[in-house]
């Protein structure tokens, strides 16, 4: 920290970056209100968007009541959760078996998945759609959570929180006659909990937020996650009548992460921090 | 049990554990690169369709890329949007972090309100600058006519299209840059600074000899990183501009994306893909050495 | 209670050779302690006797039968380790219970069992808790109750007490004494600390660089010492260690000179000891006494360290011509507080700036010879340590 200053007022810096909040916060303000706003009043172009009354409710029925948007809502939602619970699974067994156990093969094998990290998703979305294409796979839920599975990002950091155990404690474990198996389920996998978490979270978030393969894999509009489906929608954007509309969506698709965000902020900047230093 | 048998069980071990994990890399991730590098040297349908076969071509694709003017325009203007974005991120990250760090009471709820911006989806952000920058109804627009100017329509104007765009990536990904960069300055010894200000060091001073120098890896790590994200970029593009006005705007996966299912030459499309993967692993790999070299010298 | 038996064990990571030919019994109900510096293997031996390591060459018998292929916990060892490796999410209880329920021992079997060793060890109140609301030496004590509720057969300590505060340390060294007379334990203990060696171990072996420096009793190997590096390391503060020349020899008697001023008279086996070579003395600070300006070292008093019970001052020994250039550093004097000087018939402790007589009785001098090893002293009498 800098060395403490006495109490002036605060720096231009600091002046700053509360601005730079204030701006920040503006957009999403900005649509908040529009969610709320008639359509009458959307109609009637001028500044008197600005201000707050009257306010409605009208979209987010209209939201539930006829459009998809719920269904596309309740997809999100399986992808995403179908995803993280599979990528926590498979990312502590792999990540604990690179970690701990030695056979020959682990610096290959860990090698491959530095290696893959740096595959961008634009370079196997084509084939994975001829694959899925030949499989019959499209518009299914396994087709969009099983590519983002795949990912090795989470047996890299499963794997690194693994290695920082102290030895020591395995090797007592061992001697009070507990298999590796049980090591694994009564000790590594409760202690590693906060790695879970920060790994939970991420795979959530760009699970739910995940926009080219679910556009080109789920082309039916029943099958859409939010993500995809709100972009849908943005054909209409010219007409006033659904900009209303189109803003409520918009809130609607953001609710579940503002919620995950506003609960797991702590996690997610602290994992933040240091997933790119590895 | 001898020692023979106890490093077999260990491989047994090791291979349940990672074989569920296996399974999907390689179906997934491994074997789609291989065939997506195996389908940019054919001539590949979209869908099989009966009757289309792919035929292989060898390096045509490649050859058919260098000679189109669209395939370059994208990759020019994915190059000048990355060019754009990167240092102004990584300055305004470098300026939030240090304002952050002075104001102590507030900061909680400021970097709250940086970081939510990252949590929304890429539909969700160019919605909400849709509305934000449209010329009549929005915040742009109002404010514009409150004040008694007229308004610009700046995605459809080719002079603001493109940085509009930087702009919407800004307010989106400010937060991982500020982020590491607080992080960055956390690793600075504060006594460093104790020890400046008993030399009567003024605070630019400080900032050009002890705190610039301190994040010298950390903006090298920022660069990088929102370097290779945004050399990605295509959701802003394809919404809120369609590539326009006028081709301005027209990214790279854009490209690809166009090639494949709006013109259904999928292995042409595979060909620009892997160019756009050159050139990412030629970044990451000069990120690579210039960060051990920031970690030797 | 067993026996341990170490024949020529090597261990090599790579090219680096960490233990070199180590070889050695520990007896029955012996407390047996592995003591040298910081990288000289004595963590590595341990493991090694545990099966967490394996020898690149050797053998390790346990009871008679060699265990080389067995594994760990199937050696009947138990282990306490240097950060006492408790389960942090499970309570002190469980943690010393879950070695019993992984053999599928009976519940109610299990909880007495806890019940004696938490007994025993005073920590009934610690049984619901968990590591991390536990201080240091609760810990300590939990990780013992864990070694001892698999009756084992031989107890392995790894620097058990490194972690903790001064004061804690010399009260749990004591509780682990009377642990060990208790339970009448084969206990192997590793530690850095020559202090906590000397005190704890029936027979210590002195470790350096991976090779064994000496094996035997504390005061065996205090008052004879085999080498320089043992002479040096046991002792706080260390033995004066002053390079000298060998001026006559004969008999059971040799004359050193050193730094071409005093000479002094030795009690050795000289017989292979010719005139003009080089050796070293030893003599450790609670020998050396003040003398009357007769006495053969004379030296400046630079500093004088008042501990409370014992006075130590740090004297320069003059050279030919009476200067004090050309020495090394400093010889290190060790004055008892009570002691009435007989010598010099009153108390005076000396101050910096004085000029004082330093000498020993010939037969508390320590020979080395050139290569750093003892030459023999005739046979001091144990426990007799002469007037002092």
């Amino acid at each position: 920290m800098m060395p403490a200053r006495t109490n002036r007022t605060p720096s231009l810096l600091a002046i700053l970056v509360g601005v730079c909040g204030f701006l920040w916060a503006l957009p999403m303000l900005w649509v908040v209100l529009l969610s709320l706003k008639p359509n009458e009043v959307l109609r009637r172009a001028g500044s008197s968007w600005f201000w707050p009354y009257p306010l409605t409710l009208e979209h987010y029925e209209t939201l539930l009541r006829v459009s998809q948007a719920p269904q596309w809502l309740l997809n999100s939602f399986i992808v995403a959760a179908s995803t993280t619970v599979l990528t926590l699974v498979l990312s502590s067994f792999a990540g604990y078996a690179l970690a701990r156990i030695p056979f020959r093969g682990t610096a290959v094998i860990f090698a491959a998945m530095v290696a893959g990290m740096m595959i961008p998703e634009q370079a196997i979305f084509l084939p994975l759609h001829s694959m899925m294409a030949g499989w019959d796979l499209h518009n299914t839920y396994a087709a969009l959570v099983a590519p983002r599975v795949a990912v090795p990002f989470g047996v890299l950091l499963m794997a690194q929180f693994f290695k920082a155990v102290p030895r020591e404690l395995e090797e007592a474990a061992e001697l009070d006659h507990a298999g590796r198996f049980k090591i694994f389920l009564t000790i590594m996998l409760p202690l590693s909990r906060p790695a879970l978490t920060t790994l939970g979270i991420f795979t959530f978030l760009a699970a739910w937020n995940d926009f080219l393969w679910p556009l080109v894999s789920a082309t039916d509009s029943n099958m859409y996650t939010i993500t995809v489906g709100l972009s849908s929608l943005q054909g209409n954007f010219a007409q006033s009548e659904s900009l209303g509309f189109l803003m409520a969506t918009a809130v609607y698709a953001s609710l579940p992460m503002v919620i995950v965000y506003l609960f797991f902020q702590h996690h997610i900047v602290q994992g933040v921090a240091m997933a790119p230093e590895k | 049990m001898g020692r023979r048998i106890r490093a077999h069980r260990e491989h047994y071990q090791a291979a349940a554990l990672l074989a569920p994990f296996l399974v999907f890399y390689g179906t997934f991730l491994l074997y789609p690169f291989c065939k997506g590098i195996w389908m940019s040297l054919h001539d590949w349908p979209l869908l099989g369709k009966p009757g289309t076969e792919p035929v292989f071509v060898g390096i045509r694709n490649y050859a058919d890329l260098v000679t189109d003017t669209v395939f370059w325009t994208s990759l020019l203007h994915t190059a000048e949007f990355t060019f754009m974005a990167v240092p102004l991120i990584t300055a305004t990250g470098l300026a939030l972090a240090l304002g952050l760090r002075e104001a102590r009471g507030s900061s909680a709820a400021m970097r709250a309100i940086f970081f939510s911006s990252g949590v929304f989806s890429v539909t969700v952000v160019t919605l909400i600058w849709l509305t934000v920058l449209h010329p009549v109804r929005g915040l742009l627009g109002q404010a514009f006519s409150a004040m008694g100017w007229s308004s610009i329509d700046v995605l459809a104007d080719r002079r603001f299209a493109m940085p509009a765009l930087v702009l919407t990536t800004l307010w989106w990904s400010i937060g991982l840059p500020m982020a590491l960069f607080l992080a960055g300055l956390q690793h600075i010894h504060p006594a460093l600074y104790e020890a400046a200000a008993l030399d009567h060091a003024s605070r630019w001073t400080m900032f050009r000899r002890i705190t610039w120098p301190g994040l010298r890896r950390t903006t090298w790590l920022v660069i990088f990183i929102e370097a290779v994200m945004h050399f990605q970029v295509f959701g802003q593009a394809l919404l809120m501009t369609r590539g326009g006005p006028a081709n301005s705007t027209r990214v790279l996966v854009q490209y690809v994306y166009e090639s494949s299912f709006r013109d259904w030459r999928v292995g042409y499309a595979s060909a620009a893909a892997m160019v756009l993967f050159t050139v990412l692993i030629t970044v990451s790999l000069l990120q690579f050495r210039i960060l051990r070299q920031e970690d030797e010298g | 209670m067993a026996t341990i038996n170490l024949s020529h064990i090597f261990k090599r990571y790579g090219k680096t050779e960490v233990l070199h030919d180590i070889s050695l019994a520990v007896h029955e109900s012996e407390l047996m302690v592995f003591v040298g510096p910081s990288g000289c293997g004595k963590s590595t031996l341990l493991r090694t006797i545990a099966g967490f390591e394996a020898p690149t060459a050797g053998d390790v018998s346990i009871d008679g039968r060699m265990v080389n292929d067995i594994p760990p916990n199937e050696r009947g060892i138990a282990m306490v380790f240097q950060n006492y490796a408790l389960y942090p999410h499970m309570t002190a209880g469980d943690n010393i219970g879950f070695a019993l329920r992984n053999l599928g021992v009976r519940e109610s079997a299990v909880r007495e069992r806890v019940a004696a060793i938490a007994e025993m060890l005073q920590i009934q109140a610690l049984l619901g808790r968990r590591p991390h609301e536990m201080s240091g030496g609760q810990r300590q004590r939990v990780a013992i109750g864990r070694a001892l509720v698999r009756d084992p057969k031989v107890f392995l300590f790894d620097e058990p007490l490194s972690n903790l505060d001064a004061a804690l340390r010399v009260q749990m060294r004591v509780e682990l004494a009377r642990l060990h007379q208790r339970l009448k334990a084969s206990m192997v203990y590793v530690t850095h600390d020559q202090t906590e060696a000397m005190t704890l171990a029936d027979r210590m072996t002195i470790l350096n660089a991976g090779r064994i420096e000496q094996i035997g009793p504390p005061v065996e190997v205090y008052q004879h010492p085999k080498n320089l590096f043992v002479a040096g390391f046991l002792g706080a503060p260390p033995m004066n260690l002053l390079p000298g020349v060998v001026v006559a020899a004969g008999g059971q008697e040799a004359q050193v000179r050193l730094n071409n001023r005093v000479t002094l008279r030795i009690h050795a086996d000289v017989n292979t000891l010719l005139a003009g070579t080089s050796v070293t003395i030893g003599i450790r600070p609670e020998h050396l006494q003040l003398r009357p300006p007769s006495g053969d070292m004379a030296g400046l008093v630079n500093v004088v360290e008042s501990l409370g019970n014992r006075t130590l001052l740090y004297v320069t020994l003059q050279g030919a011509g009476g200067s004090t250039n050309g020495i090394a550093s400093d010889v290190i004097v060790e004055m008892a507080g009570q002691q009435a000087d007989m010598w010099l018939d009153r108390q005076v402790i000396p101050r910096s700036g004085d000029i004082v007589h330093l000498s020993a009785l010939p037969q508390m001098l320590h020979l080395f010879d050139g290569a750093g090893q003892a030459i023999d002293a005739p046979k001091l009498h144990i426990g007799q340590t002469g007037p002092r």
